[in-house]
């Protein structure tokens, strides 16, 4: 090895060693558990494809992963939309402000995810905030379903909880676009919605896309959010995995479950990623 | 009380290499036993450090405080709400001189072995267990050997606020719950024992045995009920949250602590039982098989099984004592909510009855599996 | 929005134009006329306010008061992407994205020139560029001086009525600088278009244009030929500012019946704006002195201090009384060696009035 190789290694092996040891390690274990079974609290160390078997071809399941990718996806394209209309914002309309309106987006990954989450429970309900104000105010008579605990409720949470993981890469995207590319564009004919997607979409479009994997992998994980702001029919896939690992005391079929939402989003994310660099050229 | 517990432990808690390495090595064992005869020696613990885990304020903590310190004794606590964790912790070898035991748990956790046999013979104040929790089935293995004592219990009513729900002389059935006027009233906690037992019951089946095709039933109308519920409550402070918010009206998985916890905000509970039946829950503790110090493990049980400590663990926790002679002692306190008579003095009412199908389930009949399957289908929402 | 061409009307006018951002005024009543086909420069120092006239010129910025009149129609309030100019930015600001022939093309696409044409037109743009051979690059993959002509092409190809620079060679080295000069002259002059440059190179200004706007601190303060910014300067800033200057001060007095400013005891041309008994500024280009054998009466006498090599011109920096002066001689000159006493002297028309003195 070259001697700049040799310190890149050096400068590489913290971060190797943790990941290797803090995520492909466990990652392995639960993909061997997702072979075994249990009994009488014992794991069974003999291979079976039961769990695969099941996680696969249950009507159950496939429930609670297809509900899992639709709230997933329906969040992470909204987050991707409304996170790339308020980079562009901060980065070039109010660009003066754009440290403070910056600023804003870090504040609101303050006070954690549960004062949050109880803020939202606060809001939706039968008498919860939105369906009281609504109400009281005479718009609505009786309380609106779509305000209270459910798939709704689940979506518009979530948004607000990752929506900073959404803003945060096309933010950076976008200062690679100064706002001269936008009066370039301008300049040419385009009006400003127009170079936002000639110029600056196109341009920020590894962010979107960076921005819309972030937030479909982290909601499509979720289970305290569906747990808490759900009614009884809109628990997702998380809910199952964590009750597996939990009160279910059946890891082998909880980790089938993990390993098959981990391939599932490698095989629809990695799809994604095709299709927009083919877009791209 | 295992079922003021979040069901489902963490996915994190999960992945950590440590309880990963728990599960592969399996069964514990190599810990000591009691193996004196007679009354334990009452300095067995002088010096001591036992090690806890399980409940979280149902280890004695307050309750003994004096008395660890008239020993120089010392108390170490591992909390968990999550009996799967609890058992994986254990099985994986960690020491252990006392766990927590919750009923419905009870018979798995006994069939798993991770129990040591406690020498009741030998505790002082087991003479005054009350009868329902001393003759229960639900603490011994099928050799008729004790694993556990129960330190606190309660009836399982369900909660409601009276002004916004009329319940004439707090009675309801589960069925009531079926229909339109119900519709997102109510919360129920995301697990079928509760619902399937009593809606088997109402359905004039023999709960909780019941075959496939009485569990299809069951399952069909628990559907109707878990899709007139506003949602699952995680826990019962969590239910407490909604009902004193006017989100909804009634828990069905409810407590009398409750009524307490929301008269503190200025909300009116109260309690009442279903047609159906009611079923208690106990909480105990047990010597884990990988205890280091049995001796005072099983001199600490009997202290919490005395009549002091039955008190104060009654009023902390609004909880019925295992201690007939604590039952005076708590008349007219916050923990006066109970009907003893009618519970646990009688070993014949099926208040403390298997709530869900246990270990050995008889041929033909359907076992907590089944049932849990039945209840994923319901909340899958397909 | 479709003017049709009208040569009658001056290209660009712009009337009583105030701008300022909050509390500080950026242009201060402009007035100015840009006639069709001409090549105009904006020339000041960095904040003068030429850059903001440009934009507002381009529809980028708009007036506080004043209007901007495009081939005779009214365009001040209409919005850059509307206008039938086109800029080209100091720093190109092409599309990184894109190839040399998307980007030139992108402004006939978005106003949907057919495809056919569009692929004519920029063509035959990139070939008078002359970047015909990058065409399918990316634009990121270019040369700054290509990028500086991709800039130019992409800009061009709208066959704007007027078209605008801003400062486009700054970032071009000195030798790369001085060839675009040439071609954008030459470019400009086969096209016929209408082109408004703004620079703070006065060098560039006077090379390149038909006519030249000095501004300072908001205010055009001079518009006229390079020859008239340069020879006779209307204002002290305008003639400092344009060309090398000696500067300084003379005593205004009867000598001999004619009124002469008096420095070092010698009697000097001064303007006939100057009046007796007065102190007056007044300020001679370099090139405009002479310089000879000392002893010379009606001279200024001094000692060379400095002898520099110029190529072509012999730069001296001599000391006198009113302080130290460049004079510029011809190459074929007499050398004065520094150390030897010379005299300073030049035509009556040579010297430039600065105006009486303030104490």
């Amino acid at each position: 090895m070259k001697p700049n190789r040799i310190v890149a290694a050096l400068q590489l092996a913290p971060a190797s060693v943790y990941y290797s040891a803090l995520f492909g390690a466990p990652l392995l274990v639960l993909v061997a558990y997702s072979f075994y079974t249990t009994e009488n609290f014992d794991f069974v160390p003999e291979f079976t494809l039961d769990n695969y078997v099941t996680a696969w071809t249950s009507e159950v399941y496939r429930t609670y992963f297809i509900r899992t990718l639709r709230i997933s996806a329906i969040t992470a394209a909204v987050i991707a939309v409304v996170a790339f209309f308020y980079s562009y914002v901060i980065t070039y309309t109010l660009r003066a402000h754009r440290s403070l309106l910056y600023f804003f987006v870090l504040v609101s990954m303050f006070g954690g995810y549960l004062v949050r989450i109880y803020a939202w429970r606060s809001i939706f309900g039968t008498e919860g905030i939105a369906n009281s104000a609504l109400m009281s105010t005479g718009i609505i008579a009786e309380p609106l379903d779509l305000l209270r605990n459910g798939e709704f409720a689940i979506i518009i949470a979530m948004i607000n909880f990752y929506l900073p993981l959404g803003i945060l890469p096309i933010y950076a995207a976008m200062q690679n676009v100064g706002p001269g590319q936008i009066e370039a564009a301008q300049d040419l004919g385009s009006s400003r919605l127009g170079a936002a997607g000639k110029i600056v979409l196109p341009l920020a479009l590894r962010g979107v896309t960076v921005a819309f994997v972030f937030t479909f992998i982290a909601t499509a994980a979720e289970w305290l959010t569906p747990q808490l702001l759900g009614g009884t029919e809109d628990q997702m896939i998380g809910n199952r995995i964590a009750y597996q690992f939990g009160a279910g005391f059946d890891w082998p079929l909880g980790a089938a479950l993990a390993v098959t939402l981990v391939v599932v989003l490698a095989v629809l994310l990695g799809a994604l990623f095709t299709v927009v660099r083919r877009w791209v050229r | 009380m295992s079922h003021r517990v979040i069901r489902g432990g963490a996915i994190a808690a999960a992945l950590t290499l440590t309880t990963v390495l728990a599960g592969c090595t399996g069964g514990g064992g190599g810990g000591e036993t009691p193996t004196g005869s007679g009354p334990i020696d009452p300095t067995a613990c002088d010096g001591v450090t036992l090690s806890f885990i399980g409940l979280d304020g149902e280890q004695g903590d307050k309750e003994l405080a004096d008395w660890r310190a008239e020993h120089d004794m010392t108390l170490q606590t591992t909390s968990t709400a999550d009996m799967s964790q609890l058992i994986a912790a254990i099985k994986s070898g960690q020491q252990f001189d006392l766990a927590t035991m919750t009923k419905d748990d009870a018979q798995r956790m006994v069939e798993g072995g991770i129990f040591q046999a406690l020498p009741t013979e030998r505790l002082g104040n087991w003479a005054d267990m009350v009868p329902g929790m001393a003759e229960s089935s639900n603490i011994r293995d099928a050799d008729g050997v004790i694993y556990g004592a129960p330190i606190a219990w309660g009836d399982g009513p369900f909660v409601y606020r009276p002004d916004k729900a009329e319940i004439v002389d707090d009675r309801l059935s589960i069925l009531d719950l079926t229909k339109p006027e119900w519709k997102d009233r109510f919360v129920l906690f995301n697990s079928p024992g509760r619902s399937f037992y009593f809606i088997g019951n109402a359905l004039g089946f023999d709960s909780p045995n019941l075959t496939p095709e009485e569990l299809e039933e069951v399952a069909a109308t628990a559907k109707t009920l878990v899709q007139n519920a506003a949602a699952f409550a995680t826990n019962y402070q969590d239910a407490t949250d909604r009902m004193v918010s006017g989100d909804v009206d009634l828990v069905i998985n409810g407590w009398q602590a409750q009524v307490a916890a929301a008269a503190e905000r200025g909300v009116t509970l109260d309690w009442g039982y279903f047609d159906e039946g009611r079923t208690g829950w106990w909480d105990a503790i047990a010597i884990p098989t990988t205890a280091q110090n049995a001796e005072c493990a099983a001199l600490y049980i009997d202290q919490m099984i005395g009549v002091d400590a039955q008190v104060q663990i009654a009023e902390n926790l609004i909880s019925g004592v295992v201690n007939t002679q604590a039952i005076e002692a708590t008349a007219g306190g916050p923990a006066d909510v109970y009907d003893y008579e009618s519970s646990v003095m009688d070993p014949t009412t099926n208040v403390f009855g298997p709530m869900i199908p246990q270990e050995d389930v008889p041929d033909g009949m359907t076992s907590y599996q089944d049932w849990l399957d039945a209840w994923e289908q319901i909340t899958s929402g397909s | 929005m479709s003017a049709t061409p009208d040569s009658t009307s001056p290209a660009i006018e712009l009337v009583g134009i105030e701008k300022a951002y909050g509390q500080a005024p950026a242009v201060r009543h402009l007035d100015l006329t840009i006639a069709q086909g001409e090549f105009f420069s904006l020339l000041g120092p960095s904040g003068c306010g030429k850059t903001t006239t440009l934009r507002m010129m381009a529809g980028f910025e708009f007036p506080d008061a004043g209007s901007i009149r495009l081939d005779g129609h009214d365009v001040t309030e209409v919005p850059a992407h509307r206008r039938q100019v086109n800029l080209v930015f100091q720093k190109y600001e092409l599309f990184p994205h894109m190839t040399v022939r998307r980007n030139v093309g992108y402004g006939l696409k978005v106003r949907r020139v057919p495809r056919a044409e569009i692929d004519d037109r920029v063509d035959e743009m990139l070939e008078t560029v002359g970047v015909g051979a990058f065409a399918d690059r990316r634009a990121d993959q270019l040369s700054g001086g290509q990028q500086q002509r991709v800039a130019l092409a992409r800009a061009l190809v709208n066959r704007p009525r007027a078209l605008l620079l801003d400062e486009p060679l700054s970032a071009l080295d000195v030798k790369l600088r001085k060839r675009m000069q040439l071609e954008l002259k030459s470019i400009q002059e086969r096209l016929g278009t209408t082109f408004v440059y703004v620079t703070h190179d006065q060098e560039e200004a006077l090379l390149m244009s038909d006519r030249i706007g000095i501004m300072n601190d908001g205010r055009l303060l001079q518009v006229g030929t390079p020859r008239e910014i340069y020879g006779t300067p209307a204002d002290p800033f305008v003639a400092d500012f344009v060309g090398e200057l000696n500067a300084f001060e003379v005593e205004v007095r009867k000598v001999g019946g004619r009124v002469s400013g008096v420095v070092d005891g010698s009697p000097v041309d001064v303007p006939s704006s100057a009046s007796t008994g007065k102190r007056w500024r007044i300020a001679v280009r370099p090139e405009r002195m002479e310089v000879g054998p000392a002893g010379r009466k009606d001279a200024l006498h001094g000692r060379v201090t400095e002898l520099n090599y110029l190529g072509h011109t012999l730069q001296y920096s001599v000391e006198t009384a009113v302080g130290e002066l460049v004079v510029r001689a011809g190459a074929g000159d007499v050398e004065r060696e520094p150390g030897s006493a010379v005299s300073i002297w030049w035509a009556a028309d040579a010297v430039i009035d600065l105006g009486e003195a303030t104490p």
